[in-house]
Protein backbone atom coordinates (compact mmCIF):
# COMPACT_ATOMS: atom_id res chain seq x y z
CA UNK A 1 0.00 0.00 0.00
CA UNK A 2 1.15 3.52 -0.80
CA UNK A 3 2.10 5.00 2.51
CA UNK A 4 -0.03 8.77 2.65
CA UNK A 5 1.82 11.81 2.89
CA UNK A 6 0.87 14.87 4.78
CA UNK A 7 1.90 18.58 2.44
CA UNK A 8 4.47 19.45 4.60
CA UNK A 9 5.92 15.59 3.51
CA UNK A 10 5.66 16.25 -0.05
CA UNK A 11 6.97 19.66 0.33
CA UNK A 12 10.18 18.54 1.68
CA UNK A 13 10.29 15.93 -0.41
CA UNK A 14 10.37 18.76 -3.49
CA UNK A 15 12.62 21.09 -1.59
CA UNK A 16 15.28 18.49 -0.52
CA UNK A 17 15.19 16.50 -3.92
CA UNK A 18 18.41 15.95 -5.20
CA UNK A 19 17.54 17.83 -8.32
CA UNK A 20 17.08 21.59 -9.06
CA UNK A 21 13.30 21.90 -9.98
CA UNK A 22 11.12 24.70 -11.52
CA UNK A 23 7.94 25.69 -12.29
CA UNK A 24 6.24 27.86 -15.14
CA UNK A 25 2.79 28.70 -15.14
CA UNK A 26 0.32 29.15 -18.15
CA UNK A 27 2.22 32.72 -18.99
CA UNK A 28 5.51 31.05 -19.14
CA UNK A 29 6.68 32.70 -16.38
CA UNK A 30 8.21 30.58 -13.71
CA UNK A 31 6.49 31.34 -10.29
CA UNK A 32 8.52 28.44 -8.52
CA UNK A 33 12.05 26.97 -7.99
CA UNK A 34 12.79 24.63 -5.09
CA UNK A 35 15.51 25.02 -2.44
CA UNK A 36 17.95 22.87 -4.11
CA UNK A 37 17.87 25.50 -7.09
CA UNK A 38 17.84 28.60 -5.04
CA UNK A 39 21.23 26.69 -3.17
CA UNK A 40 23.05 26.45 -6.56
CA UNK A 41 22.02 29.93 -7.97
CA UNK A 42 22.85 31.67 -4.24
CA UNK A 43 19.48 33.64 -5.33
CA UNK A 44 15.68 33.95 -3.54
CA UNK A 45 12.68 32.96 -4.53
CA UNK A 46 11.92 36.48 -5.39
CA UNK A 47 15.34 37.07 -7.55
CA UNK A 48 14.53 34.03 -9.46
CA UNK A 49 10.85 34.39 -10.11
CA UNK A 50 9.23 35.49 -13.44
CA UNK A 51 12.21 36.10 -15.94
CA UNK A 52 14.55 36.26 -12.84
CA UNK A 53 16.20 32.73 -13.70
CA UNK A 54 17.39 34.24 -16.68
CA UNK A 55 20.31 36.59 -15.02
CA UNK A 56 21.84 33.77 -14.26
CA UNK A 57 22.32 31.89 -17.86
CA UNK A 58 25.41 32.80 -19.77
CA UNK A 59 25.10 35.40 -22.27
CA UNK A 60 26.02 33.25 -24.86
CA UNK A 61 23.35 30.52 -24.33
CA UNK A 62 20.74 32.61 -23.37
CA UNK A 63 19.02 33.78 -26.84
CA UNK A 64 18.92 30.00 -27.92
CA UNK A 65 17.98 28.64 -24.44
CA UNK A 66 14.73 30.76 -24.23
CA UNK A 67 13.73 30.80 -27.80
CA UNK A 68 14.21 26.81 -27.49
CA UNK A 69 11.86 26.86 -24.35
CA UNK A 70 9.22 29.25 -25.25
CA UNK A 71 8.80 27.52 -28.81
CA UNK A 72 7.94 24.29 -26.58
CA UNK A 73 6.16 25.66 -24.41
CA UNK A 74 3.58 27.56 -26.65
CA UNK A 75 3.46 24.02 -28.21
CA UNK A 76 2.51 22.67 -25.47
CA UNK A 77 5.62 20.16 -25.86
CA UNK A 78 8.44 18.55 -23.85
CA UNK A 79 12.24 20.11 -24.17
CA UNK A 80 15.41 18.79 -23.18
CA UNK A 81 18.40 21.29 -23.54
CA UNK A 82 22.05 22.26 -21.97
CA UNK A 83 23.21 25.78 -20.63
CA UNK A 84 25.77 27.27 -18.62
CA UNK A 85 23.99 29.16 -15.57
CA UNK A 86 25.74 30.94 -12.67
CA UNK A 87 26.77 29.29 -9.52
CA UNK A 88 26.45 30.99 -6.20
CA UNK A 89 29.92 31.15 -6.41
CA UNK A 90 30.29 33.17 -9.55
CA UNK A 91 31.64 30.05 -11.50
CA UNK A 92 29.20 29.11 -14.57
CA UNK A 93 28.06 24.92 -14.67
CA UNK A 94 26.62 23.14 -17.49
CA UNK A 95 23.10 22.36 -16.70
CA UNK A 96 20.78 19.58 -18.47
CA UNK A 97 17.28 20.88 -18.23
CA UNK A 98 13.94 18.53 -19.03
CA UNK A 99 10.64 20.56 -18.92
CA UNK A 100 7.09 18.64 -18.99
CA UNK A 101 3.83 20.41 -19.70
CA UNK A 102 1.38 19.90 -16.98
CA UNK A 103 -2.38 20.05 -16.45
CA UNK A 104 -4.29 20.96 -13.59
CA UNK A 105 -7.97 19.31 -13.97
CA UNK A 106 -7.28 18.22 -17.34
CA UNK A 107 -6.31 21.97 -18.36
CA UNK A 108 -3.05 22.93 -19.29
CA UNK A 109 -1.33 24.76 -16.71
CA UNK A 110 2.48 25.37 -17.40
CA UNK A 111 5.28 23.14 -17.25
CA UNK A 112 7.67 21.73 -14.65
CA UNK A 113 11.10 21.18 -15.44
CA UNK A 114 14.28 19.50 -13.24
CA UNK A 115 18.28 20.29 -13.68
CA UNK A 116 21.38 18.05 -13.04
CA UNK A 117 24.79 19.79 -12.65
CA UNK A 118 26.04 18.25 -15.73
CA UNK A 119 29.86 20.04 -15.66
CA UNK A 120 31.93 16.91 -14.78
CA UNK A 121 30.64 14.64 -17.22
CA UNK A 122 30.83 17.51 -20.12
CA UNK A 123 34.55 18.29 -18.65
CA UNK A 124 35.40 14.26 -19.24
CA UNK A 125 33.61 14.20 -22.70
CA UNK A 126 35.67 16.95 -23.74
CA UNK A 127 38.57 14.91 -22.23
CA UNK A 128 38.09 12.08 -23.88
CA UNK A 129 37.72 13.73 -27.17
CA UNK A 130 40.95 15.36 -26.88
CA UNK A 131 42.50 12.49 -26.11
CA UNK A 132 41.16 10.56 -29.01
CA UNK A 133 42.10 13.35 -31.39
CA UNK A 134 45.72 12.57 -30.07
CA UNK A 135 45.75 9.28 -30.56
CA UNK A 136 44.76 9.30 -33.81
CA UNK A 137 47.26 12.05 -34.51
CA UNK A 138 50.14 10.15 -33.30
CA UNK A 139 48.88 6.50 -34.64
CA UNK A 140 48.65 8.60 -38.23
CA UNK A 141 52.18 10.24 -37.76
CA UNK A 142 54.33 6.94 -38.29
CA UNK A 143 51.75 5.63 -40.74
CA UNK A 144 52.16 8.64 -42.94
CA UNK A 145 55.63 8.15 -43.21
CA UNK A 146 55.29 4.44 -43.78
CA UNK A 147 53.18 5.19 -46.55
CA UNK A 148 55.92 7.21 -47.78
CA UNK A 149 58.41 5.56 -47.89
CA UNK A 150 56.35 2.68 -49.13
CA UNK A 151 55.25 4.80 -51.98
CA UNK A 152 58.86 5.60 -53.04
CA UNK A 153 59.57 2.19 -53.02
CA UNK A 154 56.89 1.14 -55.33
CA UNK A 155 57.75 4.32 -57.42
CA UNK A 156 61.14 2.75 -57.73
CA UNK A 157 62.81 6.25 -57.04
CA UNK A 158 65.41 4.58 -54.76
CA UNK A 159 66.41 0.63 -55.68
CA UNK A 160 64.41 -1.50 -53.98
CA UNK A 161 67.69 -3.72 -52.43
CA UNK A 162 68.21 -0.48 -50.86
CA UNK A 163 68.26 -2.39 -47.07
CA UNK A 164 68.22 1.09 -45.22
CA UNK A 165 64.71 1.69 -46.98
CA UNK A 166 63.32 -1.78 -45.18
CA UNK A 167 64.85 -0.49 -41.97
CA UNK A 168 62.83 2.70 -42.47
CA UNK A 169 60.04 0.81 -42.93
CA UNK A 170 60.31 -1.18 -39.90
CA UNK A 171 60.85 1.20 -37.75
CA UNK A 172 57.82 3.15 -38.24
CA UNK A 173 55.93 -0.44 -37.94
CA UNK A 174 58.13 -0.85 -34.93
CA UNK A 175 56.97 2.64 -33.57
CA UNK A 176 53.31 1.99 -34.16
CA UNK A 177 53.58 -0.96 -32.58
CA UNK A 178 54.38 0.72 -29.29
CA UNK A 179 52.15 3.39 -29.39
CA UNK A 180 49.65 0.21 -29.59
CA UNK A 181 51.66 -1.39 -26.43
CA UNK A 182 51.31 1.97 -24.53
CA UNK A 183 47.63 2.59 -25.24
CA UNK A 184 46.85 -1.09 -23.90
CA UNK A 185 48.99 -0.82 -20.83
CA UNK A 186 47.16 2.55 -20.25
CA UNK A 187 43.97 0.77 -20.44
CA UNK A 188 45.46 -2.05 -17.89
CA UNK A 189 46.59 0.90 -16.05
CA UNK A 190 43.32 2.35 -15.76
CA UNK A 191 41.27 -0.79 -15.15
CA UNK A 192 43.57 -1.69 -12.02
CA UNK A 193 45.62 -4.41 -13.70
CA UNK A 194 48.84 -5.42 -13.21
CA UNK A 195 51.20 -4.61 -16.52
CA UNK A 196 52.83 -7.99 -18.22
CA UNK A 197 56.21 -8.27 -16.70
CA UNK A 198 59.05 -10.97 -16.89
CA UNK A 199 61.03 -10.19 -13.75
CA UNK A 200 65.03 -12.09 -13.40
CA UNK A 201 68.29 -10.96 -11.60
CA UNK A 202 69.09 -8.08 -13.72
CA UNK A 203 71.33 -5.28 -13.73
CA UNK A 204 70.79 -1.65 -13.60
CA UNK A 205 73.42 -0.34 -15.11
CA UNK A 206 73.89 -2.23 -18.18
CA UNK A 207 70.19 -1.59 -19.14
CA UNK A 208 71.27 2.28 -18.72
CA UNK A 209 74.11 1.90 -20.57
CA UNK A 210 72.17 0.29 -23.23
CA UNK A 211 69.92 2.86 -23.24
CA UNK A 212 72.86 5.85 -23.46
CA UNK A 213 74.17 3.65 -25.95
CA UNK A 214 71.27 4.30 -28.14
CA UNK A 215 70.37 7.34 -26.92
CA UNK A 216 70.86 8.98 -30.57
CA UNK A 217 68.11 6.23 -32.07
CA UNK A 218 65.83 7.35 -29.10
CA UNK A 219 65.94 11.39 -30.26
CA UNK A 220 67.14 10.79 -33.87
CA UNK A 221 68.09 14.17 -35.89
CA UNK A 222 67.98 16.10 -32.29
CA UNK A 223 71.04 18.03 -31.55
CA UNK A 224 70.29 17.30 -27.47
CA UNK A 225 73.30 16.10 -26.21
CA UNK A 226 72.98 13.41 -23.09
CA UNK A 227 75.22 13.05 -20.16
CA UNK A 228 75.71 10.05 -19.17
CA UNK A 229 77.06 9.94 -15.29
CA UNK A 230 77.77 6.05 -13.50
CA UNK A 231 80.15 3.24 -13.03
CA UNK A 232 79.08 0.49 -15.03
CA UNK A 233 80.96 -2.50 -14.15
CA UNK A 234 78.35 -5.37 -14.66
CA UNK A 235 76.94 -6.31 -11.22
CA UNK A 236 77.24 -2.85 -9.25
CA UNK A 237 73.18 -2.48 -9.51
CA UNK A 238 72.23 -5.95 -9.16
CA UNK A 239 68.34 -6.19 -8.95
CA UNK A 240 65.06 -8.03 -9.81
CA UNK A 241 62.97 -6.76 -12.42
CA UNK A 242 62.08 -6.92 -16.63
CA UNK A 243 64.65 -5.39 -17.81
CA UNK A 244 62.75 -4.53 -21.14
CA UNK A 245 59.99 -2.98 -18.67
CA UNK A 246 63.18 -1.58 -16.75
CA UNK A 247 64.63 -0.10 -20.43
CA UNK A 248 60.91 1.45 -21.17
CA UNK A 249 61.03 3.72 -18.20
CA UNK A 250 64.12 4.98 -18.94
CA UNK A 251 63.24 5.44 -22.65
CA UNK A 252 60.36 7.28 -21.49
CA UNK A 253 61.91 9.63 -19.14
CA UNK A 254 64.77 10.20 -21.93
CA UNK A 255 62.12 10.92 -24.35
CA UNK A 256 60.02 13.32 -22.37
CA UNK A 257 63.32 15.34 -21.22
CA UNK A 258 64.76 15.35 -24.71
CA UNK A 259 60.74 16.57 -25.85
CA UNK A 260 60.84 19.59 -23.68
CA UNK A 261 63.90 20.36 -24.39
CA UNK A 262 65.37 23.41 -26.12
CA UNK A 263 67.05 22.38 -29.52
CA UNK A 264 70.39 22.52 -28.37
CA UNK A 265 69.41 21.47 -24.63
CA UNK A 266 71.43 19.19 -22.44
CA UNK A 267 69.93 16.19 -20.73
CA UNK A 268 71.94 13.98 -18.10
CA UNK A 269 71.52 10.24 -16.86
CA UNK A 270 72.89 9.30 -13.34
CA UNK A 271 72.28 6.39 -12.01
CA UNK A 272 73.94 5.50 -8.25
CA UNK A 273 73.53 3.99 -5.15
CA UNK A 274 71.39 5.20 -2.38
CA UNK A 275 71.64 3.11 1.06
CA UNK A 276 69.86 0.07 -0.32
CA UNK A 277 68.64 0.98 -3.01
CA UNK A 278 69.73 2.17 -6.83
CA UNK A 279 68.92 5.96 -7.89
CA UNK A 280 68.55 7.04 -11.36
CA UNK A 281 68.29 10.73 -12.25
CA UNK A 282 67.35 12.28 -15.46
CA UNK A 283 67.68 15.79 -15.32
CA UNK A 284 66.82 18.86 -18.38
CA UNK A 285 66.92 22.08 -19.01
CA UNK A 286 63.97 22.65 -21.07
CA UNK A 287 60.00 23.43 -20.32
CA UNK A 288 59.71 22.83 -16.86
CA UNK A 289 56.09 21.80 -15.23
CA UNK A 290 54.20 23.77 -13.23
CA UNK A 291 53.73 23.10 -9.57
CA UNK A 292 49.90 22.65 -9.66
CA UNK A 293 50.40 20.47 -12.22
CA UNK A 294 52.84 18.35 -10.95
CA UNK A 295 50.73 15.82 -8.63
CA UNK A 296 48.85 15.18 -11.79
CA UNK A 297 51.72 14.40 -14.36
CA UNK A 298 51.50 10.60 -13.75
CA UNK A 299 47.43 10.20 -14.54
CA UNK A 300 46.58 8.29 -17.73
CA UNK A 301 46.29 11.36 -20.44
CA UNK A 302 47.39 14.23 -18.22
CA UNK A 303 49.16 16.75 -20.25
CA UNK A 304 50.68 19.69 -18.30
CA UNK A 305 48.94 22.97 -19.20
CA UNK A 306 52.30 24.57 -20.63
CA UNK A 307 52.90 21.91 -23.02
CA UNK A 308 50.35 23.21 -25.91
CA UNK A 309 49.03 20.37 -28.30
CA UNK A 310 49.91 22.51 -31.15
CA UNK A 311 53.91 22.51 -30.15
CA UNK A 312 54.28 19.27 -28.21
CA UNK A 313 51.67 16.45 -29.66
CA UNK A 314 51.31 13.54 -27.12
CA UNK A 315 48.65 11.46 -25.68
CA UNK A 316 49.88 11.42 -21.97
CA UNK A 317 50.90 7.92 -21.17
CA UNK A 318 54.56 7.67 -20.79
CA UNK A 319 54.74 8.78 -17.27
CA UNK A 320 51.64 6.80 -16.06
CA UNK A 321 52.43 3.81 -17.64
CA UNK A 322 56.18 4.48 -15.95
CA UNK A 323 55.03 4.69 -12.56
CA UNK A 324 53.31 1.83 -12.84
CA UNK A 325 56.26 0.09 -13.66
CA UNK A 326 58.64 1.53 -11.10
CA UNK A 327 55.78 0.51 -8.27
CA UNK A 328 55.56 -3.14 -9.76
CA UNK A 329 59.54 -2.99 -8.85
CA UNK A 330 58.74 -2.02 -5.42
CA UNK A 331 60.18 1.51 -6.13
CA UNK A 332 59.41 5.27 -6.25
CA UNK A 333 59.24 7.81 -8.80
CA UNK A 334 59.64 11.71 -7.62
CA UNK A 335 59.73 14.90 -9.71
CA UNK A 336 60.73 18.27 -9.01
CA UNK A 337 60.52 21.18 -11.63
CA UNK A 338 60.37 24.77 -12.46
CA UNK A 339 58.58 26.10 -15.13
CA UNK A 340 61.26 28.00 -17.96
CA UNK A 341 64.69 26.15 -15.62
CA UNK A 342 64.14 22.33 -16.19
CA UNK A 343 62.75 19.28 -14.75
CA UNK A 344 64.35 16.47 -12.31
CA UNK A 345 63.05 13.34 -12.82
CA UNK A 346 63.94 10.71 -9.60
CA UNK A 347 63.97 7.50 -9.65
CA UNK A 348 64.69 4.73 -6.94
CA UNK A 349 64.28 0.96 -7.26
CA UNK A 350 65.41 -1.41 -4.51
CA UNK A 351 68.63 -3.38 -4.86
CA UNK A 352 68.82 -7.38 -4.67
CA UNK A 353 71.30 -8.82 -2.34
CA UNK B 1 67.42 24.33 -62.14
CA UNK B 2 64.83 22.18 -59.94
CA UNK B 3 62.05 24.55 -57.93
CA UNK B 4 63.16 24.99 -54.01
CA UNK B 5 60.56 23.19 -51.68
CA UNK B 6 60.70 23.78 -47.73
CA UNK B 7 59.58 21.19 -45.85
CA UNK B 8 58.21 22.03 -42.31
CA UNK B 9 58.26 19.18 -39.75
CA UNK B 10 59.08 18.11 -36.56
CA UNK B 11 58.86 14.84 -37.30
CA UNK B 12 62.54 13.64 -38.91
CA UNK B 13 61.40 10.01 -40.02
CA UNK B 14 58.77 11.78 -42.02
CA UNK B 15 61.21 14.70 -43.28
CA UNK B 16 63.38 11.69 -44.52
CA UNK B 17 60.62 10.04 -46.32
CA UNK B 18 59.68 12.91 -48.29
CA UNK B 19 63.11 14.16 -48.83
CA UNK B 20 63.51 10.69 -50.55
CA UNK B 21 60.26 11.17 -52.65
CA UNK B 22 60.61 14.50 -53.58
CA UNK B 23 64.40 15.23 -54.41
CA UNK B 24 64.06 13.67 -57.79
CA UNK B 25 62.03 16.23 -58.68
CA UNK B 26 62.89 19.62 -56.34
CA UNK B 27 66.02 20.85 -54.55
CA UNK B 28 64.13 20.13 -51.19
CA UNK B 29 65.37 22.11 -48.00
CA UNK B 30 64.09 21.34 -44.52
CA UNK B 31 63.30 23.00 -41.16
CA UNK B 32 62.10 21.00 -38.00
CA UNK B 33 60.38 23.81 -36.34
CA UNK B 34 57.99 27.26 -37.64
CA UNK B 35 60.48 29.67 -36.45
CA UNK B 36 63.54 28.27 -38.43
CA UNK B 37 60.91 28.07 -41.21
CA UNK B 38 60.09 31.83 -40.84
CA UNK B 39 63.82 33.45 -40.72
CA UNK B 40 64.56 30.58 -43.86
CA UNK B 41 60.85 31.80 -45.92
CA UNK B 42 62.26 35.86 -45.38
CA UNK B 43 66.02 35.15 -46.53
CA UNK B 44 65.52 32.93 -49.00
CA UNK B 45 63.40 32.39 -51.90
CA UNK B 46 61.02 28.81 -52.06
CA UNK B 47 58.87 27.56 -55.15
CA UNK B 48 56.41 25.99 -52.84
CA UNK B 49 56.39 24.99 -48.72
CA UNK B 50 55.17 21.99 -46.91
CA UNK B 51 53.66 22.83 -43.60
CA UNK B 52 53.08 20.80 -40.82
CA UNK B 53 50.67 22.29 -38.07
CA UNK B 54 51.99 20.55 -34.31
CA UNK B 55 55.55 21.84 -34.47
CA UNK B 56 57.88 22.95 -31.06
CA UNK B 57 58.89 26.88 -30.84
CA UNK B 58 56.24 28.29 -33.61
CA UNK B 59 54.11 25.94 -34.51
CA UNK B 60 52.08 25.52 -37.88
CA UNK B 61 49.39 27.73 -37.67
CA UNK B 62 51.59 30.61 -35.86
CA UNK B 63 53.55 30.58 -38.68
CA UNK B 64 51.31 30.66 -41.14
CA UNK B 65 49.55 33.63 -38.60
CA UNK B 66 52.93 35.26 -39.34
CA UNK B 67 53.38 34.79 -43.05
CA UNK B 68 49.24 36.09 -43.35
CA UNK B 69 49.70 39.33 -45.61
CA UNK B 70 53.26 39.33 -46.60
CA UNK B 71 54.04 37.80 -49.95
CA UNK B 72 55.14 34.30 -49.37
CA UNK B 73 55.41 31.17 -51.24
CA UNK B 74 52.36 28.95 -51.99
CA UNK B 75 51.69 26.54 -48.26
CA UNK B 76 50.69 22.91 -48.60
CA UNK B 77 49.59 21.82 -45.35
CA UNK B 78 50.30 18.42 -43.69
CA UNK B 79 49.00 17.37 -40.54
CA UNK B 80 47.50 14.42 -38.73
CA UNK B 81 44.99 16.69 -36.64
CA UNK B 82 41.56 15.23 -37.07
CA UNK B 83 39.63 18.12 -37.67
CA UNK B 84 42.24 19.70 -40.45
CA UNK B 85 39.96 20.38 -43.39
CA UNK B 86 37.92 23.12 -40.47
CA UNK B 87 41.56 24.05 -39.38
CA UNK B 88 42.58 24.90 -42.84
CA UNK B 89 39.18 26.61 -43.75
CA UNK B 90 39.71 28.42 -40.18
CA UNK B 91 43.00 29.86 -41.54
CA UNK B 92 42.63 30.35 -45.06
CA UNK B 93 44.83 27.44 -46.42
CA UNK B 94 43.35 26.15 -49.69
CA UNK B 95 45.76 23.37 -50.45
CA UNK B 96 46.10 20.14 -47.61
CA UNK B 97 46.24 16.43 -46.89
CA UNK B 98 45.74 14.60 -44.02
CA UNK B 99 48.92 12.37 -42.46
CA UNK B 100 48.78 9.57 -43.91
CA UNK B 101 48.24 10.36 -47.47
CA UNK B 102 49.67 9.11 -50.74
CA UNK B 103 52.28 9.81 -52.88
CA UNK B 104 50.74 10.79 -56.11
CA UNK B 105 48.39 12.85 -53.99
CA UNK B 106 50.83 14.87 -52.18
CA UNK B 107 52.61 15.40 -55.74
CA UNK B 108 48.90 16.63 -57.14
CA UNK B 109 48.55 19.03 -53.84
CA UNK B 110 51.93 20.38 -54.86
CA UNK B 111 51.60 21.11 -58.30
CA UNK B 112 47.93 22.55 -57.78
CA UNK B 113 49.60 25.09 -55.13
CA UNK B 114 52.32 26.33 -57.81
CA UNK B 115 49.77 26.79 -60.28
CA UNK B 116 47.90 29.06 -57.81
CA UNK B 117 44.81 27.02 -57.69
CA UNK B 118 42.58 29.14 -55.39
CA UNK B 119 45.67 31.12 -54.39
CA UNK B 120 46.62 30.13 -51.14
CA UNK B 121 49.43 32.50 -51.04
CA UNK B 122 51.82 34.24 -53.48
CA UNK B 123 54.54 32.97 -55.09
CA UNK B 124 57.63 35.43 -54.14
CA UNK B 125 59.06 33.61 -57.67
Amino acid sequence: MVPTMTFDEYRALVEAAPVMIWRAGRDAKCNYFNETWLAFTGRTQEQEAGDGWAEGVHADDLDRCVAYYLDHFHRQRQFEMEYRLRRHDGFYRWIFDRGVPFEVDGTFAGFIGSCIDVQDRKEAEAKRRTTLAMVAHELRTPLAALQTYLDVIQAKTVPVTDPSAFDKVARQVQRFARLIDDLSDTARIEGGQQLAASKKAMDLGTVGSRVAGTYQEIVPHRAISLCFEADIAPGLYPMFGDPDRIEQVLVNILENACKFSSADGLVTLRISHDGDAHRVVVCDRGLGIAAADLPLVTQPYFRASNASANRYPGVGMGLAITKEIIAQHGGQLAITSEPGKGTEVIITLPRSP
Amino acid sequence: MKPRLLIVDDEPDLVDSLVMALEDGFEVHTAKNGRIALDRLTAEPFEVVLLDLMMPVISGEDLLRALDGKPHPPVVVLSASRDLHETCVRLGVTHYLQKPFRLPALLAKIADARRGASGSGTSRA
